[in-house]
C-alpha cells in the first residue's frame, strides 16, 4: 500500500505516525522514530505493513498497558537521539528506574513482550540490585509473595555432597524437627496409642535385629565399633556385643529401628524432591549411613543420644531464628579451607 | 499480590542471573515457585563461567558435563579438577564463580629441573597432581610458571600464590628471603618482593598455611581486565651462589582473584553506547552492560 510505503521510506517526512492498540483498547499515535525504537513494533510496520491508521493499529501484547506504555515512550524517546552523549544517558537511565518494585516488575515484563532488550536489561538490573543481599523474608516483603513453603518443606535435608560436619548436624537437626512435628501431628489426631512395651526374649530381639538387617542398608547398632561403616562387621559384632545391650534398650529406640528396617532404605537425590515425610526420614538415614558415625546408634543408646541431643540442642541456639534460610547460605558457601567461626 | 507473577520466567531467570550465588540460594528460601526458578540450570549455567565445558570436557572428570549446572558450580568450588594432561588444576572461587587455576610443578619451567642431583621429581599424598619437585641441591633457585590471560575471568584482580612445602631438613631459607614477582611477559611492570619461605607462621606478608597441608606465600597479583593482555608470568628466584637451598618441595602456583568483595560488583558497572544504523536507515541504539 503507497500509504504503508510513505510511511516507512522516507524518513526526512516531518511528522509521520504509527498508530497503536493496547490490550484496553485505547488507540494512541505515536511519532515513528519513537515507536521505530522497539523492534517488535518495527517487525510490525516493515513486516505487515500495520500501524499507518487508525483501522490499521498495531495492537500491543497484553502486558502493555497504557501505563506502561507511556513510560517505554519516554524511554525510546530519549534513547532514540542520537545526539546524547554516554554521560546523559546513564544519568538519564538512572532517574528512570525511580520507581516502586511493581511498577519496576510491570516494565520489565512491558519492554520483554516489546522485545526492548536494552529496557529489559535496564530494569532487570535494578530489580538485581534490589533483592541483593536480602534474606526470604526480606525478599517476600518486597514483592508481597506468601510465606508458602509448608513446615516439612522448610525442614527438608540439604545434600551434604563435601561432607561438611556442620551439614550433617544440621540435616539430623532437621530430622529431629521433623520428628517433633510428626508427633505433633500425631497428638493432634488424637489416637494416644500405648507406648509398644517391648518384653520379647532376647533371641527373639537378636533374629529381629539380624533379620532387619538384610532388608535395610545399615542399622549400626555398634557401640563399639563406632568408626567402622562397613555392614558386615556390624553384623558380626552386632551378634557378639549386642545381645545383653539390646534388651535393656528403650522401647522407643526399637520401635525406630523397627520403622526404618520396614520401610526400605534408599539412597535418592533430595535436593527439589516432593518425597513423602518418611521417604525423606529414610533419605537421611541412608546419607547419615554414608558420611557418618554413630547414627542411629543415637536413638538406640541413651547415653550417646543424650550427647547427640546436646550437641543438637546448643547448635540450635546458635543458630537463633535464622535457621533454616541462614544455615542453607552459610553452610553451601562457607568456607572449605580453614574451619572459621561459624557466624559471619 | 504477587509481584513476580507479573513477570515472565525468563524475565526472573536473567534478574536472578545478576545477582551472586549466595543470593540465588536464598531465592530458593523464598518460594517453592522461585525455588525452581532459582534452582534452574538457565540461572546456574551463567554463575558458571563462559567457557566452563571446554575446561571441563578436556579435564579428567569430562562426566561432569552431564550435572545439573547448580551441583556442577558447587562441586567446582570446592573440587579442582584437573586439566591440560594433570598438569593444571581448576575451580571455582565460590562467592563469585571466577575461574582459579593451579599451576602444577611439571607446568612450571624449573632450572636445572631434570637434572636428578638438583631436583626429584616424586607424587605426595597430599598433592593433587601426580608429580611434586623435590629441592634436593641448587645454589641457583628459579622458577617461573605463565599462564594466559584470556584463560582468566575478566574484570578481575587475581593473584598468584606459590604452593610449598619445607622439609624438616632444609637449608639456604631460614631467615633468609627469596625473590618472587609477577608480571605481564615482555615487560618488567612487577615489583619483585622479598619474601621468607621459612619464618614463624601468620605473620602478615609471609606464608601461610593452606589448610590442605601446604604452605602459601604471595608472589604478586595483577588485574586482569578483558583478557587480552597476552601472557601473565610468575616468578620465584634465589640466584646468590654464597650459599646453597635444599629441602624445598614445590606443589604449584594458584592463581584466583584477591580480595572478593561483592559490594564493588554494582560501583564499577559500565554502560557502553554504541550507535549503530539499522537497515531501514534509522538510528539504532545498542546498549552494552559491561560488568567490571
Amino acid at each position: 500500500m503507497s500509504e504503508v510505503d510513505m510511511a516507512v521510506i522516507k524518513p526526512e517526512m516531518m511528522k509521520s505516525y504509527i498508530w497503536l492498540r493496547t490490550a484496553d483498547g485505547s488507540i494512541q499515535q505515536v511519532e515513528q522514530e519513537v515507536a521505530m525504537f522497539c523492534p517488535m513494533i518495527c517487525h510490525e510496520v516493515i513486516q505487515k505493513g500495520m500501524g499507518s491508521s487508525k483501522n490499521y493499529a498495531i495492537s500491543l501484547p497484553q502486558r502493555v498497558n497504557p501505563a506502561m506504555l507511556s513510560l517505554i515512550l519516554d524511554y525510546c524517546r530519549f534513547h532514540q537521539v542520537p545526539g546524547c552523549s554516554n554521560k546523559e544517558r546513564k544519568s538519564f537511565d538512572e532517574r528512570f528506574i525511580r520507581m516502586d518494585t511493581k511498577r519496576l516488575c510491570e516494565l520489565t515484563s512491558a519492554a520483554d513482550s516489546l522485545q526492548l532488550k536494552p529496557l529489559v536489561d535496564l530494569t532487570s538490573r535494578a530489580l538485581a540490585r534490589i533483592i541483593e543481599g536480602k534474606n526470604p523474608e526480606e525478599i517476600r516483603e518486597i514483592f508481597h509473595l506468601p510465606d508458602d513453603l509448608t513446615e516439612e518443606e522448610k525442614l527438608e535435608p540439604l545434600k551434604n555432597t563435601t561432607d561438611d560436619p556442620r551439614i550433617r548436624l544440621l540435616n539430623r537437626l532437621y530430622a529431629k524437627k521433623r520428628k517433633e512435628l510428626k508427633e505433633r501431628e500425631k497428638l493432634k489426631n488424637a489416637e494416644v496409642k500405648e507406648e509398644h512395651v517391648d518384653d520379647r526374649s532376647v533371641d527373639d530381639l537378636l533374629s529381629f535385629i539380624n533379620g532387619g538387617n538384610e532388608d535395610s542398608k545399615g542399622i549400626k547398632t555398634s557401640k563399639s565399633k563406632k568408626k567402622n561403616r562397613r555392614r558386615k562387621d556390624q553384623q558380626k559384632s552386632m551378634s557378639a556385643n549386642e545381645t545383653t545391650k539390646n534388651h535393656n534398650k528403650e522401647p522407643n529406640g526399637l520401635n525406630s529401628a523397627c520403622s526404618s528396617a520396614e520401610v526400605g532404605q534408599k539412597i535418592q537425590p533430595i535436593i527439589g524432591s516432593t518425597s513423602t515425610l518418611q521417604d525423606v526420614e529414610d533419605d537421611i538415614i541412608a546419607n547419615k549411613n554414608e558420611f557418618d558415625d554413630a547414627d542411629i546408634d543415637d536413638e538406640i543408646d541413651p547415653a550417646l543420644k543424650e550427647r547427640i541431643d546436646r550437641e543438637v540442642e546448643d547448635f540450635a541456639r546458635r543458630l537463633n531464628s535464622d535457621w533454616p534460610e541462614r544455615m542453607q547460605e552459610i553452610l553451601s558457601l562457607g568456607q572449605e579451607r580453614k574451619p572459621v567461626h561459624f557466624f559471619t | 499480590m504477587d509481584f513476580t507473577k507479573l513477570l515472565p520466567e525468563d524475565c526472573v531467570c536473567l534478574i536472578i542471573s545478576l545477582t551472586s550465588p549466595r543470593d540465588a540460594l536464598r531465592l530458593a528460601l523464598v518460594s517453592p515457585a522461585l525455588r525452581s526458578i532459582a534452582d534452574s540450570d538457565a540461572v546456574w549455567e551463567r554463575f558458571l563461567p563462559c567457557d566452563y565445558q571446554k575446561n571441563i570436557s578436556g579435564s579428567s572428570s569430562p562426566s561432569l558435563l552431564s550435572w545439573a549446572k547448580k551441583d556442577l558450580y558447587f562441586y567446582l568450588s570446592s573440587h579442582p579438577i584437573l586439566i591440560e594432561n594433570g598438569t593444571m588444576s581448576f575451580q571455582l572461587e565460590k562467592e563469585t564463580g571466577k575461574k582459579c587455576y593451579m599451576l602444577g610443578a611439571r607446568a612450571l619451567s624449573i632450572i636445572w629441573g631434570e637434572t636428578p642431583e638438583y631436583w626429584n621429581w616424586t607424587d605426595h599424598p597430599d598433592s593433587r597432581f601426580s608429580e611434586v619437585a623435590e629441592l634436593r641441591l641448587v645454589w641457583w633457585l628459579d622458577v617461573k610458571g605463565k599462564i594466559e590471560t584470556r584463560k582468566l575471568s575478566p574484570g578481575t584482580n587475581y593473584a598468584a600464590y606459590l604452593v610449598f612445602k619445607l622439609r624438616r631438613r632444609r637449608y639456604g631459607f631460614r631467615q633468609r628471603t627469596v625473590g618472587v614477582h609477577v608480571n605481564m611477559e615482555g615487560t618488567t611492570s612487577g615489583e619483585v618482593r622479598s619474601v621468607s619461605l621459612d619464618y614463624p607462621q601468620n605473620v602478615p606478608q609471609q606464608a601461610q598455611e593452606r589448610g590442605d597441608g601446604w604452605m602459601e606465600i604471595e608472589m604478586g597479583e595483577f588485574l586482569n581486565e578483558c583478557g587480552d593482555d597476552g601472557t601473565v608470568e610468575f616468578c620465584l628466584r634465589e640466584i646468590d651462589c654464597n650459599y646453597f637451598k635444599s629441602g624445598l618441595i614445590i606443589e604449584g602456583i594458584e592463581v584466583r582473584p584477591k580480595n572478593v568483595d561483592r559490594s564493588t560488583k554494582w560501583t564499577n558497572c559500565k554502560i557502553h553506547y554504541h550507535s549503530t544504523a539499522c537497515p531501514s536507515g534509522d538510528a539504532r541504539l545498542k546498549m552494552e552492560f559491561v560488568k567490571s
